[in-house]
């Protein structure tokens, strides 16, 4: 049975800022980042290493240790503000309502207790479960996920799973208590090429099933090509453009999106023998000024850009841009 | 040099611990090769008229049952015992490396040789063995030197035995070897550079624990002879007068307390600011 | 481990050996006459070569024959046997004070670090290490024996006595001994769980819902205590050198005290024997933990 994605917002993320202090200055990691998400869609966020969607994606679940982090902003679920409610409310939402996997399940999960033990034990705290039922509810969800012969695997322990079962293990740990967002915070990256298209799979098969949103954090164009629905690129803490994802494929506007995908290798395309790149590196994320970030590197860049923080502008219903200049015309022959 | 430099800035940067240490050391060090000369007294001048005295304005720390200065015997007592310390800690240092080199880096029966040979020292409780080197060498400054530079070698040998065996298997290590690099140049080279940090570590944990044993040694009657001034053995006449003159064996004590403490603020200073780890602040994905 | 017992059984003989004093005038005292001492060194098995004195030696041994004392000719290891349990005695209560004052603290320390509870917790965690025993117990009889009188200043009695008298004779030792053994512990298990702490699967559980507490006492600890479990392994081997001093101080009649009178007595087969015998309790004590450690680590015991 498949679930339409309806177009009902279940988190809405208003302005979050997330800073930490350092001793040289504050270091904006995530710099004014707006979004929402719909329930049951895929959406992916897209951007290179450091530019702030990992810290985005603790910041939702307040896993940053507050002071160095600074969290501003609003983030709304349910009807509550989640950058304000208590402790313990946090804690009912993480596990119960919204979810994370991280990227190396290796180091990711405990390597002294047995894999079905820590998927119990989310069950047993927001489920209420016994042991002995949370037990069973373990081996079925080891089942769901895809690993043969659940029940001895249940007793084993980390390092005896290979990573793509290990990031199975994962998943069936955060999809155990049903909740209504998945983060997965660059699920595939610490594995094998064919495993990551597994993974994937599977991903996609919950969402279908279960009908839990998926917030798909990757540095990896590919694989938002293939499993997302709609697509956020981040750089330097701000999105700088967001759409479907086939929009953001065929109709790439802002400058650095047109980088990245050029930097795609494709097949049947003319290649002159190089990959284009992107001149530069990204800013440090402490102290930016007062300007487009990426205008160092962009080759279209105006006096505007020097000066100014451009602001998102919907070009086409549903497909914002964050750029002063934006492609309209142009792009890179793709 | 510059490394040197950021090291240094690092470790100032510990935090009060560390700088404290330093200063310990640095004023025990002076004390040590300056506090004789400006000391009234000699550390076995005896005067029988005034034993047990209490502190007063001519013996800073009183005297002691053979009316003996007290601050003296501290002041000459520190020059012994660091001396014994640097000595023997250098001496283990040297021997140590030198067989963890060995082990480490040619493997094969050598290597199971000494790390046997290494393991069975560390059998013995340090203490232990320590009296019994000290007592088949005779008694004296270079006995104790000795003594405790064999008992503290496994320490250093264990230790830079297990980082050759990581380094000699590091790529760089191995391609060195592959352009058919001599041996020796592939230690000195590659090899000392990363021993170097945890033996300067042991190094000040080891002057601290070196000084323990020799005052252990010394109370226990197998360390320096009398009437030679060791903390160590100042502290075993102190006990029995502790009612009539307790700065015999506060004094002592209270210098033995500090140094060691001293020594190990700058060896857990040194560890930390050469500790590459530093607290991630928020996790990003690395590729 | 059987290369490592030959290495101890040949430092022990020929550090014996090395010690100067010939057994055989110690025994007839120093006047006596040089054929007396020839006769007793024949008999005594002195006269021959050192290898064949060694394998006599532990020939003997590895039969449990250490020998006889030269002071009282009573048999080495029935005297070691007898005060063993005394040692024994007090090193357990020593280790036992340690935990319940180490564990804690460094559990403590570790989980909140950089805060005021850390920082009094390792300076008195350094403090502990930089104090030599002897000091302390020097202190801790001069206050709480002399000044104020709440427990015994020296002796041992035996809990089969009376079990209160002995706790009350055994708690100034024991807090002697252990005090280092405890500030050890405190900065090892706080290093131990500062690391811990900071690993991925803590922030994984946090990400489930459950309270810190929960993250302690289930997905940090037993990480954490793995590696201190090794370590209490490591400090039986200082757990005897400390006993020496100990004993030496409180009187008590166990096998450090055993060991000075000996050197002194220069009673060398009691030393010989003695040493030997701590040096394997040690190696066997060390390889025991060995096996508890795989117990407790199943990446250790299903083997990768």
């Amino acid at each position: 049975m498949t679930v339409e994605p309806q177009a009902t917002p279940i988190l809405t993320v208003d302005n979050l800022k997330t800073y930490f202090s350092l001793r040289e200055g504050w270091l904006k990691a995530v710099d004014g980042v707006s979004f929402t998400i719909d329930q049951g869609e895929i959406v992916g966020m897209v951007g290179e290493s450091g530019c702030g969607k990992s810290v985005c994606a603790h910041s939702i679940l307040r896993l940053l240790k507050t002071p160095p982090a600074n969290l501003s902003g609003r983030i709304e679920f349910k009807g509550a503000d989640l950058l304000s409610v208590s402790n313990s409310e946090i804690r009912k939402i993480r596990g119960g309502h919204i979810s994370m996997i991280f990227q190396d399940p290796m180091i990711s999960l405990n390597p002294v207790l047995t894999i079905g033990r820590q998927i119990s034990e989310t069950m047993i705290l927001h489920q209420d479960l016994s042991r002995a039922e949370a037990r069973s509810r373990s081996v079925e969800l080891l089942e769901m996920v895809g690993i043969p012969g659940a029940e001895k695997r249940a007793r084993q322990y980390i390092f005896q799973l290979s990573g793509g079962m290990r990031q199975r293990v994962m998943i069936a740990m955060a999809l155990s208590c049903q909740p209504e967002i998945l983060i997965a915070d660059e699920p595939t990256t610490a594995l094998d090429v064919t495993i990551q298209a597994q993974i994937l799979e599977l991903i996609k098969e919950m969402n279908r099933k279960l009908g839990t949103a998926v917030l798909l954090i990757t540095h990896d164009l590919g694989v938002v090509a293939g499993y997302t629905q709609r697509v956020m690129v981040v750089y330097a803490g701000k999105i700088v453009e967001t759409a479907s994802t086939k929009t953001i494929f065929s109709r790439p506007w802002h400058p650095y999106t047109i980088g990245l995908m050029g930097a795609i290798p494709r097949m049947g395309k003319a290649q002159d023998g190089y990959l284009a790149n992107i001149e530069g590196s990204p800013p440090s994320l402490i102290g930016l000024e007062k300007a487009c970030a990426f205008h160092s590197r962009c080759q279209y860049a105006m006096e505007e850009c020097l000066n100014q923080v451009p602001e998102f502008v919907e070009t086409e219903p549903g497909h914002f841009v964050r750029c002063f200049n934006p492609r309209f015309d142009r792009r890179q022959d793709l | 040099m510059n490394e040197t430099l950021g090291i240094i800035r690092r470790y100032l940067e510990q935090g009060i611990l560390a700088k404290a240490g330093l200063g310990i050391v640095f004023l025990i060090i002076l004390f040590a090769i300056f506090g004789p000369m400006f000391v009234r007294f000699g550390p076995t001048e005896q005067d029988l008229s005034i034993v047990l005295n209490a502190p007063d304005s001519r013996h800073l720390l009183g005297t002691d049952e053979l009316g003996r200065d007290i601050l003296a015997r501290v002041a000459y007592g520190a020059r012994n015992s660091l001396f014994i310390g640097i000595i023997s800690v250098g001496m283990a240092m040297v021997m140590g490396v030198t067989i963890g080199l060995l082990a480490g880096y040619w493997r094969g029966v050598l290597d199971r040789l000494i790390a046997s040979l290494m393991d069975a020292m560390l059998a013995f409780p340090p203490l232990v063995l320590a009296i019994a080197i000290s007592a088949a060498l005779g008694p004296g400054y270079l006995s104790i030197m000795i003594a405790i530079g064999i008992v503290f070698t496994p320490f250093f040998g264990r230790l830079v035995r297990g980082v050759v065996l990581s380094v000699r298997e590091m790529e760089y290590v191995l391609g060195a070897r592959a352009i058919g690099t001599r041996d020796v140049k592939i230690i000195l080279r590659h090899i000392l550079p990363n021993i170097a940090a945890p033996i300067i570590i042991q190094v000040s944990l080891g002057l601290a624990y070196a000084i323990l044993v020799e005052a252990g040694l010394s109370f226990l009657g197998v360390g320096l002879t009398p009437p030679a001034p060791s903390w160590g053995s100042m502290l075993r006449d102190g006990y029995g007068y502790m009612q009539m003159a307790p700065s015999m064996a506060i004094s002592p004590g209270v210098a033995i307390f500090v140094t060691v403490l001293g020594f190990n603020f700058v060896g857990d200073g040194i560890r930390d600011a050469l500790d590459p780890t530093q607290q991630r602040v928020f996790k990003e994905t690395e590729q | 481990m059987i290369p490592v017992i030959f290495f101890v059984t040949i430092m022990v003989f020929t550090l014996m050996h090395l010690i100067p004093g010939d057994p055989a005038y110690v025994m007839l005292g120093e006047e006596a006459s040089p054929e007396a001492v020839e006769a007793l060194r024949k008999e005594l098995g002195l006269d021959r070569s050192l290898p064949i004195q060694y394998f006599a030696w532990m020939r003997k041994a590895v039969k449990g024959d250490l020998g006889r004392s030269i002071k009282n000719n009573v048999k080495i290891l029935d005297t070691i046997l007898a005060r063993l349990p005394i040692t024994a005695y007090l090193a357990v209560s020593a280790v036992v004070f340690s935990i319940l004052i180490g564990l804690p603290a460094g559990i403590i320390a570790g989980v909140r670090p950089k805060t005021a509870i850390d920082v009094v917790a390792t300076v008195l965690a350094m403090a502990g290490i930089a104090m030599p025993s002897f000091w302390l117990g020097i202190l801790l009889i001069f206050f709480f024996a002399f000044k104020l009188e709440w427990l015994p200043i020296l002796g041992y009695v035996s809990p089969a006595e009376d079990l209160w008298d002995s706790l009350r004779h055994m708690v100034l030792p024991a807090i002697t001994l252990g005090a280092s053994m405890a500030a050890t512990n405190t900065r090892f298990i706080r290093s131990s769980m500062l690391d811990v702490m900071n690993k991925e699967y803590i922030t994984t559980a946090r990400s489930k819902g459950l309270k810190e507490i929960g993250i302690i006492r289930g997905h940090a600890l037993k990480n954490a205590l793995i590696p201190v479990v090794t370590m209490l392994g490591l400090q039986i081997a200082m757990l005897f050198g400390g006993a020496l001093v100990v004993e030496t101080i409180f009187a008590i009649p166990g096998l450090g005290r055993l060991i000075v009178d000996a050197i002194f007595a220069r009673d060398f087969p009691m030393v010989q024997g003695i040493v030997l015998f701590m040096a394997v309790f040690v190696l066997t004590a060390n390889f025991i933990v060995d096996i508890l450690y795989s117990f407790l680590d199943p990446r250790i015991r299903l083997g990768r």
